[in-house]
């Protein structure tokens, strides 16, 4: 496999995918996010939402803790350390497969 | 599921990192309140009639000291809650208060002039403030031209009324109201658009 190609199989499914991207995109700007605001963000639908932080947390992408707000229970995400290496180290091998076949670059 | 492009990826990030700098209508009646307390001058009426100003304002002021927990939590309710990963706006008031600094003592030793050094600096200041703060670019470009256009413009008379400090705050009220609005509708275009979670 040529170089490239190597390196765009080598991207991070687990944070590759729409939909995790954009929750990662969020929690990265961020110390935690309610699931209520990750579900706004995202355009997601509550069990999607669900479905993708189960994921993102057995990858130990995420955190998800519950927390008492008087009566209500809020849910809590964060990235964990390992996960935000991980989003940080994607966004590096995007930046520098970008020049190479980003928008912007002439077909040959 | 929305798809998000990098630019939309971009939005996110921004309004997520500015959440709460971005809920504008949380500070709304407060502003209002301001600016018009410091353009409306009470002695310009009875005695009678500055009791009653007063009587308002204070009223005014409570009222929008009230609304702002109310307002906060139609926030939370609406799009949820974010935490700041860091004390978020702090350089920002530094900033603010440099420049306000910067501007009372050019004010204190400038001389009455046909035009306003004061509008030109705060002008200046909220047009930076604009470069740093992309996606509310608009009204800070707005408000940035018209304040160094305003203060530019040579005045008649002794002192321009751009140099006069509450005329100069209660534009700078106003200004921060029109952000105000065009930061919650930022909000709501970028976390408005599913209405799923009501």
């Amino acid at each position: 496999m040529s170089e490239p190609f190597q390196e765009l199989a080598n991207l991070d499914k687990l944070v590759h995918e729409p939909a995790r991207l954009a929750i990662t995109a969020a929690l990265e700007s961020c110390g935690e996010a309610d699931f209520l605001y990750l579900q706004r963000v995202t355009g997601l639908s509550p069990g999607n939402l669900s479905s993708h932080l189960t994921k993102l947390e057995n990858g130990g992408i995420v955190q998800v803790r519950k927390e008492l707000a008087g009566k209500r229970t809020e849910t809590w995400i964060q990235l964990t350390a390992k996960g935000r290496e991980a989003v940080m180290e994607h966004w590096r091998l995007l930046e520098r497969l970008r020049p190479r076949g980003g928008p912007g670059r002439p077909s040959r | 599921m929305q798809s998000h492009s990098m630019p939309d990826l971009e939005r996110v990030r921004f309004v997520t990192a500015h959440y709460e700098m971005l809920q504008g209508l949380v500070v709304l009646p407060l502003l209002t309140v301001l600016g018009v307390l410091f353009v409306v001058d009470p002695r310009s009426g009875s005695q009678g009639d500055a009791v009653i100003w007063w009587g308002m304002a204070t009223a005014g002021l409570m009222a929008a000291l009230a609304a702002i927990p109310v307002l906060s939590g139609y926030y939370r309710r609406r799009y949820g809650a974010v935490r700041a990963q860091r004390e978020q706006g702090r350089s920002a008031l530094v900033t603010t208060g440099v420049v306000f600094a910067a501007v009372a003592v050019l004010h204190k030793f400038t001389p009455a002039l046909p035009f306003s050094p004061e509008a030109v600096a705060v002008g200046a200041g909220v047009l930076m403030a604009g470069r740093r703060l992309r996606p509310l670019a608009p009204p800070f470009l707005l408000t940035g031209v018209a304040l160094i256009v305003g203060g530019l413009l040579p005045f008649q008379g002794v002192g321009h009324p751009l140099s006069d400090l509450s005329i100069l705050l209660g534009v700078c009220c106003g200004a921060a109201v029109l952000l105000g609005v065009w930061s919650h509708l930022l909000l709501r275009r970028v976390l408005g658009g599913n209405e799923s979670g009501e």
